[in-house]
C-alpha cells in the first residue's frame, strides 16, 4: 500500500467531512439564541453540543451552560443538555475551577427543581463526589423526615456512593425488609460491610430467592471474603438443580479471582466442571466452563 | 543441514514476537553450510491464514516495506537484518496466524520460521467474539477481586493534584497515552495476544454496546452483562457493578465532533498541537458525558467503568492520527507539543509524568499508586519513568526506539 497515498486521501477525506459536518457554534449565538422570540429546546440542545468548548471560548461558554442550566423558562430537555455540556467542561479542571461554586450551588438548587430529570440529574452529579448536601437530601427522603425527590431505589443508589458508609444502618434495614429494585440497591450498597457476610451466604445459598438478588449476595461476599465465597461458589458450581445462569458466574469468578481459585480448584473440583460442560444444555454455563479450562486445564 | 536462525530483536517469556505496524530488525544467520559454500540466497516473506495478519519486509527502517524479499546469506554465519513490520492494514487476530518463513531461492525448501503477531489496537466494535473474549477475560482478572494493580490504575485518576496532573493541562494527551500504555501492558501480562481496543465514539458501535460485550444499563443505570460473562464479578472502589446512564446504546451516534470536526479546523488539519489539544473537551469531555450519567461522566470516577479505558484509547488513536497526518512525531518540533513556558508541572515537554516518576512535593502528588510503568518484553521505551516528551515518538518514527503499540487505522510512516 502506498502509506503517502493514503495519506493524501485522508487530509481529503477530513476536508470533505468537516465541510459537511454542522459548523462549531459560538457560546454568544447560543446566548442570543436562547434570549430570542419562539426558541425551540430542540435547537437549543442542537446548539449546546456544538460549542467547541476549546481554548478561546471556554469561559463564554461555561457562562452560557450555566445560565441556560439555572433557567427555569428554559425546558427540562435543553437544561439537562446543558447540565451535560458543563460536565464535558469539568474535564478540563484548571479552566473550570473558577466556575467549580458556583456550578456546585446550582447543582444543589437543581436537587429540589420540579421537574424530576433535571433533579435526578444533579443528584446524580452531586453525588458522585460525596456531596454532603445531597446525600442528606437523599437520607432525609428515604427516612421520610423530607420529601422523596427521586423513587427510592435510586436514592438507595446514590446514596450508596458515599465511600464513608454512613447510611449503612438504613441499607441493612432495606436489604432485609425492602422489595424489589430497593432491596437489591440496598444489597448493592452493602457491598464492603463485613457485617453482612452472613447474611450475603444465607441469600447468595437460598434458592427460594430470586436470582438477581442471589447473585448480587455471591458477588458481595466475593468482595469482602474471598474465601467464604469460595465455599459458596463450590457449592453453586456442583449443585445439579442450580440456576445456570448463577452456576455460570460462579465459574466466571473462580476464573478471574485467584484468592477464590486457590481455595477451590482442585483436580477433582476441574475434572467435575469439565464433565458439567459435556452435559449441560446452558450456553453460558458452557463458555465460562470453557474460560475457566483455559486457564486451569480439564482435570 | 543447512537451516537459518530468525532471531528478532525481543521475545516474550515464552519465546513469542510480536509486532506492529512499525518494522524491527530482524538478524537471520545461516547455519550448517559446508564449508568453502558461497552465500545461499533466500526468500523471505509471510504465511498467513485466513484472517490473519501479513508481513512487510525491507533492508532498512522504512514503511516501504514489501510482502517478500530476497536476500544473500552468507555461508560463514555472519548474521543479515532485515527489517519486519506488520503489512498495513493486515493486522493478527490471534497469535501465530502469520508466520515468518525463510526459503531457499533454489527448491523453495523451507530453512527457517518464527511464528508471530501483528499486535495492534482495534476499534472494539469490529473485533471477533476470540478477541472480544480474550480481552474481557484479561481484564476480568486484572479487575480480580477489587483489589491489586487495579486499584492503582483507579488512583491515578483521581480529583486533587492528580486531577491536575492528567486534565490540567497541555500534557493531558501524553499522560493519558502513558497510562494506556501501563493498563494495556498490565493486561498483556495476563494474555500477551490482547491489546486495548478502542471505542469509536463518533460512530455507533452496536458491537460494543451489547450485553455480551461492554454491558447495557438498564433503567436503573445498572449495567447488565449476559449470563456467565466474565465482568459479572467487575467490582471497583469496594462497589459491585458498574453505574452507566443510559446515553450510548447499540445505535446511538453521541452528539459530538466527529473525527474531520477533531482533525481539522476551518478547512485544514490543525497546525499544531497547540490547537489540536483543545480536543479535550470536545469531543473528548462530550464522549464521557454521553452517557448523560454514572461513573464515566466524572474524572474520579471514570475508571470504574471498564468502557473508560476504550474511550481514551480512541482519544489517544485520534492524536496519533493527527500526528500521521501532520507528519508530527518529533518532540523537538515546536508543533508536535507545546512551548515549554506558561504550564503548569507535569504539563511542560521535559517534565516528567506523575506517577511514573515517583511521589513529588505539593502542590504536586505527593503519593505514587502503581510506582512506575509496567515494563514489556517488546521494548525498553518509554522507559520507567516517561516524561512529557517521551509519549509523542510513540512508533518510533523518529526515535530508534518504539513502544510495541499502534492502532489498525494508523501506519507508520517514515
Amino acid at each position: 500500500m502506498d502509506i503517502e497515498a493514503l495519506r493524501q486521501q485522508y487530509l481529503q477525506q477530513l476536508q470533505t467531512e468537516e465541510a459537511a459536518a454542522p459548523p462549531p457554534v459560538t457560546p454568544e449565538a447560543v446566548a442570543q439564541y436562547v434570549a430570542s422570540d419562539g426558541r425551540d429546546d430542540v435547537k437549543i440542545c442542537q446548539m449546546i453540543a456544538s460549542l467547541p468548548l476549546d481554548r478561546e471560548t471556554f469561559e463564554t461558554s461555561v457562562r452560557a451552560l450555566l445560565d441556560i442550566a439555572a433557567d427555569k423558562s428554559v425546558g427540562a430537555v435543553a437544561r439537562l443538555a446543558a447540565l451535560r455540556q458543563l460536565g464535558s467542561a469539568e474535564f478540563r479542571a484548571a479552566r473550570f475551577g473558577p466556575f467549580h461554586a458556583e456550578y456546585i450551588d446550582l447543582l444543589r438548587t437543581l436537587a429540589t427543581d420540579e421537574d424530576v430529570e433535571v433533579r435526578t440529574a444533579a443528584l446524580e452529579r452531586l453525588t458522585l463526589t460525596a456531596d454532603p448536601h445531597a446525600l442528606k437530601l437523599l437520607s432525609d427522603g428515604l427516612q421520610k423526615v423530607g420529601d422523596a425527590l427521586v423513587p427510592a431505589a435510586k436514592a438507595v443508589q446514590l446514596l450508596a456512593r458515599d465511600d464513608h458508609g454512613s447510611a449503612l444502618p438504613i441499607f441493612r434495614t432495606l436489604a432485609t425488609e425492602a422489595k424489589g429494585q430497593v432491596r437489591e440497591e440496598a444489597l448493592r450498597a452493602l457491598a464492603t460491610d463485613v457485617k453482612s457476610a452472613p447474611l450475603f451466604e444465607r441469600l447468595a445459598a437460598n434458592k427460594d430467592e430470586k436470582t438477581a438478588l442471589r447473585h448480587i449476595a455471591a458477588v458481595n461476599l466475593k468482595n469482602i471474603s474471598p474465601p467464604r465465597f469460595a465455599k459458596v461458589a463450590r457449592k453453586l458450581v456442583l449443585d445439579e438443580n442450580e440456576d445456570d445462569k448463577l452456576r455460570a458466574a460462579a465459574v466466571s469468578a473462580i476464573t478471574h479471582t485467584p484468592a477464590v481459585a486457590e481455595k477451590v480448584v482442585t483436580r477433582r473440583f476441574a475434572t467435575a466442571v469439565k464433565k458439567l460442560r459435556a452435559t449441560t444444555r446452558s450456553g453460558a454455563l458452557k463458555s465460562s466452563i470453557g474460560r475457566f479450562s483455559k486457564v486451569f486445564g480439564e482435570g | 543441514m543447512v537451516n537459518v536462525s530468525v532471531k528478532f530483536p525481543s521475545y516474550d517469556s515464552q519465546g513469542r514476537a510480536f509486532v506492529t505496524w512499525r518494522p524491527v530488525e530482524v538478524k537471520l544467520t545461516l547455519a550448517g553450510a559446508p564449508a568453502g559454500a558461497s552465500n545461499v540466497p533466500v526468500t523471505v516473506s509471510a504465511k498467513s491464514s485466513a484472517g490473519g495478519g501479513a508481513l512487510a519486509f525491507a533492508t532498512t527502517l522504512t514503511h516501504l516495506g514489501t510482502p517478500s524479499i530476497n536476500l544473500n546469506l552468507p555461508a560463514n554465519g555472519a548474521p543479515v537484518s532485515v527489517w519486519v513490520g506488520g503489512l498495513y492494514p493486515k493486522a493478527s487476530a490471534s497469535y501465530g496466524d502469520v508466520v515468518l518463513e525463510v526459503r531457499a531461492a533454489a527448491g523453495n525448501q523451507l530453512l527457517g520460521s518464527q511464528a508471530l503477531m501483528v499486535r495492534v489496537r482495534k476499534n472494539a466494535d469490529d473485533l471477533t467474539a476470540a478477541e472480544r473474549d480474550r480481552f474481557l477475560s484479561a481484564l476480568a482478572t486484572l479487575n480480580g477481586s477489587g483489589t491489586g494493580r487495579y486499584t492503582s490504575f483507579r488512583d491515578m485518576h483521581v480529583g486533587g493534584p492528580p486531577d491536575l496532573e492528567a486534565h490540567g493541562g497541555p500534557g493531558f494527551l501524553p499522560w493519558h497515552r502513558a497510562y494506556l500504555l501501563d493498563f494495556e501492558r498490565e493486561l498483556q501480562a495476563i494474555d500477551a495476544s490482547v491489546s486495548l481496543p478502542y471505542w469509536r465514539f463518533d460512530k455507533a458501535a452496536p458491537n460494543l454496546f451489547s450485553r455480551a460485550f461492554i454491558g447495557l444499563p438498564d433503567s436503573l443505570n445498572r449495567v447488565q452483562f449476559s449470563a456467565g460473562h466474565p465482568l459479572l464479578g467487575w467490582v471497583a472502589f469496594g462497589a459491585a457493578g458498574i453505574q452507566r446512564g443510559r446515553g450510548v446504546g447499540p445505535t446511538t451516534v453521541p452528539a459530538l465532533f466527529s473525527e474531520a470536526q477533531t482533525l481539522n479546523t476551518g478547512g485544514s488539519l490543525h497546525a499544531s498541537y497547540s490547537t489540536f489539544r483543545n480536543m479535550q473537551g470536545n469531543p473528548h469531555g462530550s464522549a464521557h458525558m454521553s452517557h448523560g450519567s454514572g461513573w464515566i461522566t466524572s474524572p474520579p470516577t471514570a475508571p470504574r467503568d471498564p468502557v473508560f479505558f476504550l474511550l481514551h484509547c480512541n482519544v489517544d488513536r485520534l492524536w496519533a492520527k493527527w500526528q500521521w497526518a501532520a507528519k508530527l512525531h518529533d518532540p523537538a518540533d515546536p508543533r508536535s507539543f507545546t512551548p515549554a513556558a506558561g504550564f503548569p508541572p507535569g504539563h511542560r515537554l521535559n517534565d516528567a509524568l506523575w506517577p511514573w516518576c515517583g511521589p513529588l512535593a505539593a502542590p504536586r502528588p505527593t503519593t505514587a499508586p502503581g510506582g512506575t510503568l509496567a515494563a514489556s518484553p517488546m521494548t525498553a521505551a518509554p522507559g520507567l519513568s516517561p516524561k512529557c516528551r517521551d509519549m509523542i515518538d510513540y512508533l518510533g518514527t523518529v526515535a530508534a526506539a518504539h513502544q510495541a503499540f499502534a492502532y489498525d487505522d494508523v501506519p507508520f510512516q517514515k
